[in-house]
């Protein structure tokens, strides 16, 4: 999808002005941002934005997430197990440490 | 003050120009400009007094018709009043954080059209390496000369090697730009949080203001021509009357230096809306 995001009074009220006038071209709105449908017509809302506001306007192009790819999966695993834990004041480092689970650092370093 | 025409003149804090064809409108412009204002008769009319201020948007001429927007009004004459109210310094010191705020130039799209140039380029010659490599490989396959193949392909690979390296450079520079560009961004959503913060105390000091002079401009309704102070509300801003109404009690509330053009048949002498108003006067027509 086509996020963007805005980041002055009047990019904002743009953005606004953009989704109420092409609500079928949005897919969520937040507050100073909005996600756009991933159509050259989403992009052609943003860029026009961009086009007006320069660098208070934020454009980028979001994928979905899977969690079953090969890249992706070690942090699945690690989610699950953590979020299956029994104390819930364990911290996460401690919790990696005892099992076969990657450290924050080797979660931080692994580039999807 | 002084008003002249051209071939007159007269001064005092109390002037009546009825007989001069100028309207209260003309009289205004004449006292916000350095200049002349032509009146209805063509003549010339300047006005030599101290400089409006915002006020006098809003009651520098007032006329039968006037119509006013009650509480920019009173909180532009709050504003003359001496003294303060909650909030302007928390909004002069928001005001000032704002100006503070520097945000870093950043060219993030000249970077990502680099990259998308040099990433066509890379990919085209790496086809033309192939097809190199292929022709020497045939020849080679039926024992046939291949220098100039071979020369071709060296020149096809130093030339895919050139445009790696600008492919890299050019990642690397995006790469760059991105994390400027990521600090410009949190300088811009520090800028709009101030932004959002000037605004609302903006509102509250404009709300301020117009509760601090509610209780005069009770009074001033009840104090000029044609005023009832059964019009005003309890809720400040609250107005059932006239506007000229208003906006004579707005310039009765308000300390005023530079003259108000008055156009309201409500005052016998000059001297009488000058008294009433608290402010220099210039009588006009309407």
């Amino acid at each position: 999808m086509i996020l963007v995001v805005t980041y002055s009074r009047a990019a904002r009220q743009a953005l606004r002005n953009a989704c109420r006038a092409h609500e079928d071209a949005v897919v969520r709105r937040f507050g100073r941002a909005a996600l756009l449908e991933a159509t050259a017509f989403g992009a052609f809302l943003g860029l026009r934005l961009r086009e007006r506001h320069g660098g208070d306007v934020q454009v980028e192009r979001t994928s979905p997430l899977n969690e079953f790819e090969d890249a992706v999966e070690p942090a699945r695993e690690a989610a699950v197990a953590y979020e299956a834990r029994e104390s819930a004041s364990t911290p996460y480092a401690k919790f990696a440490a005892g099992r076969d689970l990657p450290s924050k650092a080797a979660l931080r370093e692994r580039e999807l | 003050m002084r008003v002249a025409g051209e071939a007159w003149s007269r001064a005092g804090t109390a002037v009546d120009c009825r007989d001069c064809d100028a309207s209260a409108d003309a009289v205004a412009a004449a006292v916000r400009t350095s200049g002349a204002v032509a009146t209805a008769r063509g003549d010339e009319l300047r006005v030599f007094a101290p400089q409006p201020g915002a006020l006098h948007e809003h009651v520098g001429a007032i006329r039968p018709g006037t119509t006013l927007a009650l509480r920019p009004a009173l909180a532009a004459a709050e504003r003359t009043r001496p003294g303060t109210v909650d909030g302007v310094a928390a909004l002069a010191d928001a005001r000032e954080a704002l100006a503070a705020i520097e945000v870093p130039e950043v060219d993030v799209a000249g970077a990502r059209e680099r990259v998308a140039e040099a990433r066509e380029a890379a990919e085209a010659v790496r086809a033309d390496v192939a097809a190199a490599r292929g022709a020497v490989q045939a020849r080679e396959d039926l024992d046939e000369d291949v220098t100039v193949g071979r020369e071709r392909l060296r020149a096809a690979v130093a030339t895919a090697s050139e445009r790696e390296t600008e492919l890299v450079a050019a990642e690397q520079a995006l790469a760059r730009e991105r994390e400027r560009a990521r600090e410009a961004r949190d300088a811009r959503s520090r800028r709009l949080a101030l932004e959002d913060r000037v605004g609302r105390l903006e509102r509250d000091v404009r709300a301020n203001r117009v509760d601090a002079v509610w209780p005069a401009f009770r009074a001033a309704v009840a104090a000029v021509p044609g005023g009832d102070e059964r019009a005003v509300g309890r809720e400040p801003g609250a107005f059932a009357g006239e506007d000229a109404t208003a906006a004579l009690a707005v310039a009765r509330v308000a300390d005023v230096s530079a003259p108000l053009a008055v156009a309201v048949d409500r005052f016998d002498a000059p001297a009488d809306a000058r008294r009433v108003l608290d402010a220099p006067v210039i009588l006009a027509t309407p």
